[in-house]
């Protein structure tokens, strides 16, 4: 991942930017993404400090390049190398080989004995070597000398997206809140919110103008500005750049006295929808049995927020929608989360929520059903490998029943 | 009787429900908008405890997840004194404190007489996977099980944990390197009863501190034998362990607790083709440094030079000339021929090398044919290395920095810095590898210094230190 030293910053009207990519200065970059592939393409089964060595030549910017320049440089240096998977060759025969010279080596020394020469010589003799093999084989496994096995980037191109993004996670790395105002698809703000919820961040959600907007942070946020949940809000930047238009304004700690400063970034959808907006496959079969089932429910994929004022939102996986009454009862599925997630569901649901909404959760978790008695407007099913949809059904009935 | 409350655990924060409307603010809490309920860092988990006890309020109690263990320490030696004055003093202050005692004197043993004193499930957090190493074996010979029963439930304490080094293995009774007791405390800062900071000083740096606030241990013991930090962050310690309740230097213990020891500092000379390379670098560096018009004095002064010179060419050459007159220093040929000669002279006797970079330790290992640890070993071979040091049978030892803190190797007898920082610390602590006392053994720690140059300067601010006067 790029840190806030590889991207050019400026400070205008005491906001925090990422010092946008001009015309030529994405040329360059492509340029670079383009060598540095190449050198690393040219380098599998080389070391890893031939490499670094190569990219020194190959992703490098003039000695009086303007700064942010040699970032960019050091940007794309740094994500060739974060592309690169490496192999430690013959670590076992390196440890081996070392244990052998410092024991002959130790051995000699104590008899007052020891010169190097004879002592590599006679090792080298024992195991077949030549000297030179010793020498190079004697630290073999150190990082310098891994040897680069392939690469999990496909072009320049795709080098360049994870630059756009990189650079915007190198600041929020240093994040201690964030709040992002999003005009998105349904799926995208699930997908945004799921990747919130997994990460245990807590949100508020308001409705804006402009769309959503959602002001994230970690627990201990309320007691100081700690960047510790830095990554965990830099990971949320390929879902918000997936939205349609997104707004980013953070609080950051960029400078060594830790001083806070805002950070604001904006764009419109540049990624394709992440993954995270896939439905688990949970979820997809209990639609799949809900509909097979022709009961009186269909099942859908839920398009919807459930805000919950003061107390964060839902994101349901699935709405059931009653054929004759229209009435709905959303689905979370919880599988394998945490007790304290379902308690905190529970706990909702006892302080009155204004939606049905049943909360799937799996045996492991030791939550009974009896947990959320039938005059609550929310249900527990606890479920063992596959999810029963006769029993979702049965409780949505229930649900809805009075 | 109020309503009863309930106190439960949320990523490394305790979450307050059930509390009347108007009631008073329950210590170290704040009102939670996010999720309607009043929210507290871990680390006052005790004080709400007591709070709500005070006032007779019921509290639902599903924030603690330690448990008591099966059984305590078993085999331990006899206290030293002043061992058993450091744990009746941490005792006295409820269980939350510093302790401070030089290298060698035993701190660990403080640590595990803790341990069996409160019998809770027990976390230790040190800063190097050696320590963790040596830790992990020592809660084994203590706490571990004699002869099956490793479940945890079937009567024994079950194996030892270990987090950090790629393991991931959480136990009742675990060892965890400080970067992933950061990176793990808000899952698992409920499971300890009793937390052991071993080299505390640490955790005052701000992402370190964060894992003491994560955790909801009452009981809270801190090890060190150098608390004072460059930066003074040392204050943060009283919050986030205990005040300190218990203090003893090298000069209070040496002879009876700790072994004699010289200080040997021995100057070498550069050849005349370094010597010259050495001022023109030197020249330019400085050259650059006036023209910049920055105080070097000045805390910020290096920081301030640092970022001017990364504007220009000219800078950056400047602070490349920097690097190349304090490798030549640092590095000189001279120094390894001077250790040759000390090699000789102690043959036979353990003796540590220190270097100040991991570049100059491996090259050692070369020259000598001596073992070699640095962060990049492995923990099979850092243990098979310092087995066999211990044994005798590999006497030499080459390190940068990662055997400056904690790790106990009883019997070196001599160890030489070829290069280090300006810390104090450092240097103590590095002194600290050979003072643990064995009857008859006279420590020697040797000081190579290249001679005028800029490492004799560092070389004085680092012997700012009772323990060189």
């Amino acid at each position: 991942m790029l840190t806030v030293e590889h991207v050019p910053l400026r400070r205008r009207a005491g906001v925090v930017e990422v010092a946008p990519l001009g015309a030529a200065q994405l040329a360059l970059a492509r340029a670079w993404a383009q060598a540095g592939l190449e050198v690393a393409r040219a380098h599998e089964g080389l070391t890893r400090a031939s490499l670094e060595q190569a990219l020194d030549d190959a992703v490098a910017a003039p000695d009086d390049a303007p700064a942010a320049e040699r970032r960019l440089a050091l940007a794309c240096r740094r994500l060739v190398l974060d592309a690169c998977d490496f192999t430690v060759p013959d670590a076992e025969d390196a440890e081996a080989l070392r244990a052998a010279l410092f024991a002959a080596a130790a051995g000699a020394r104590a008899s007052g004995t020891f010169v190097r020469d004879q002592v590599v010589a006679s090792v080298a003799a024992e195991r077949g070597l030549g000297l030179v093999d010793v020498e190079r084989l004697l630290f073999a496994d150190l990082a310098e000398a891994h040897t680069v096995s392939a690469l999990d980037v496909q072009d320049a191109e795709e080098l360049v997206r994870r630059l756009l993004v990189g650079r915007i996670q190198a600041v929020l790395l240093r994040a201690t809140r964030l709040t992002v105002t999003v005009d998105a698809a349904p799926g995208q703000l699930r997908a945004l919110l799921r990747a919130a919820k997994l990460r245990q961040l807590l949100f508020d959600v308001e409705l804006a103008d402009d769309g959503v907007q959602l002001r994230l942070e970690g627990p201990l946020a309320l007691f100081s500005g700690v960047t510790r949940y830095g990554l965990k809000l830099a990971l949320l930047v390929p879902a918000i750049r997936a939205c349609r238009r997104w707004r980013i304004e953070a609080e950051v700690r960029l400078r060594k006295d830790r001083a806070a400063e805002t950070f604001v970034a904006s764009g419109e959808a540049a990624d394709a929808l992440v993954d995270e907006t896939a439905l688990q496959p949970l979820a997809a079969k209990l639609v799949d049995d809900v509909t097979r089932a022709g009961g009186p429910f269909s099942a859908a994929i839920a398009s919807d927020v459930l805000r919950l004022p003061g107390t964060g939102a839902l994101v349901p996986d699935l709405v059931l929608t009653h054929a004759h009454t229209g009435e709905q009862v959303f689905v979370e599925i919880l599988g394998c989360w945490s007790r304290t997630a379902v308690w905190r569901r529970v706990e909702l649901v006892e302080r009155g929520l204004p939606y049905k909404v049943i909360f799937c959760v799996t045996d492991r978790l030791r939550v009974s059903e009896a947990a959320l008695p039938d005059t609550e407007p929310g249900a527990l099913v606890v479920f063992k490998g596959a999810l029963p949809a006769a029993r979702v059904v049965e409780r949505a009935l229930r649900l809805t029943a009075g | 009787m109020g309503p009863p409350f309930s106190l439960s655990w949320f990523a490394g924060t305790l979450e307050l429900r059930g509390l009347a409307a108007g009631a008073e603010m329950p210590p170290g809490c704040a009102w939670d908008e996010r999720d309607a309920c009043h929210r507290a860092p871990a680390c006052r988990y005790a004080e709400l405890v007591l709070w709500a006890r005070d006032r007779g309020l019921p509290v639902e109690d599903r924030a603690r997840a330690y448990q008591e263990l099966a059984h305590g320490a078993r085999g331990l030696p006899a206290s030293r004194p002043f061992q058993t004055e450091a744990l009746n003093a941490w005792r006295k202050a409820r269980g939350r404190g510093v302790v401070v005692l030089p290298t060698g004197a035993g701190k660990t043993h403080v640590a595990l007489r803790a341990i069996d004193d409160k019998r809770r499930s027990a976390l230790v957090v040190a800063p190097t996977l050696d320590l963790v190493r040596q830790w992990h074996e020592l809660l084994i010979e203590a706490f571990g099980d004699v002869g099956g029963g490793l479940d945890g439930s079937a009567g024994g304490n079950g194996d030892i944990g270990v987090l950090g080094g790629g393991q991931h293995d959480v136990r009742p009774l675990t060892v965890a390197t400080y970067d992933s007791a950061w990176a793990h405390m808000e899952h698992l800062g409920a499971r300890f009863g009793l937390v052991v900071f071993d080299e505390v000083h640490h955790l005052c740096a701000e992402s370190y501190a964060q894992a003491a606030r994560l955790c909801l241990a009452p009981y809270r013991l801190g090890l060190t034998a150098t608390p004072e930090r460059a930066d003074g962050r040392e204050a943060l310690l009283e919050e986030l362990v205990g005040p300190i309740v218990y203090r003893k230097e090298i000069d209070e213990m040496e002879g009876q607790w700790l072994s004699e020891y010289d200080v040997v500092r021995l100057e070498v000379s550069l050849s005349d083709v370094d010597r010259a390379a050495y001022q023109a670098a030197r020249e330019e560096y400085r050259a650059f440094v006036q023209r910049s018009g920055v105080r070097l004095s000045s805390p910020q002064g290096w920081g301030e030079l640092v970022k001017r010179a990364a504007r220009s060419a000219e800078g950056r050459a400047a602070l490349a000339a920097h690097r190349r007159q304090r490798a030549l220093a640092f590095a000189a040929p001279q120094k390894l021929d001077e250790l040759a000669r000390l090699l000789e002279q102690h043959r036979g006797a353990r003796t540590l090398i220190f270097t100040d970079d991991n570049a100059t330790a491996y090259g050692i290992a070369r020259r000598f044919l001596v073992p070699v640890i640095t962060h990049q070993t492995k923990v099979r071979e850092r243990s098979a290395v310092l087995k066999a040091f211990s044994s005798g049978e590999l006497p030499v030892l080459a390190t940068s920095r990662v055997l400056n803190e904690g790790v106990d190797v009883p019997d070196a007898q001599v160890a030489v810095i070829v290069s280090g920082s300006g810390s104090v610390r450092e240097h103590v602590q590095r002194l600290g590898r050979v003072l643990r006392r064995r009857e008859g053994k006279r420590a020697v720690l040797y000081e190579l210094v290249t001679a005028d140059t800029g490492e004799a300067q560092t070389s004085e601010r680092r012997r700012d230190h009772v323990a060189y006067r």
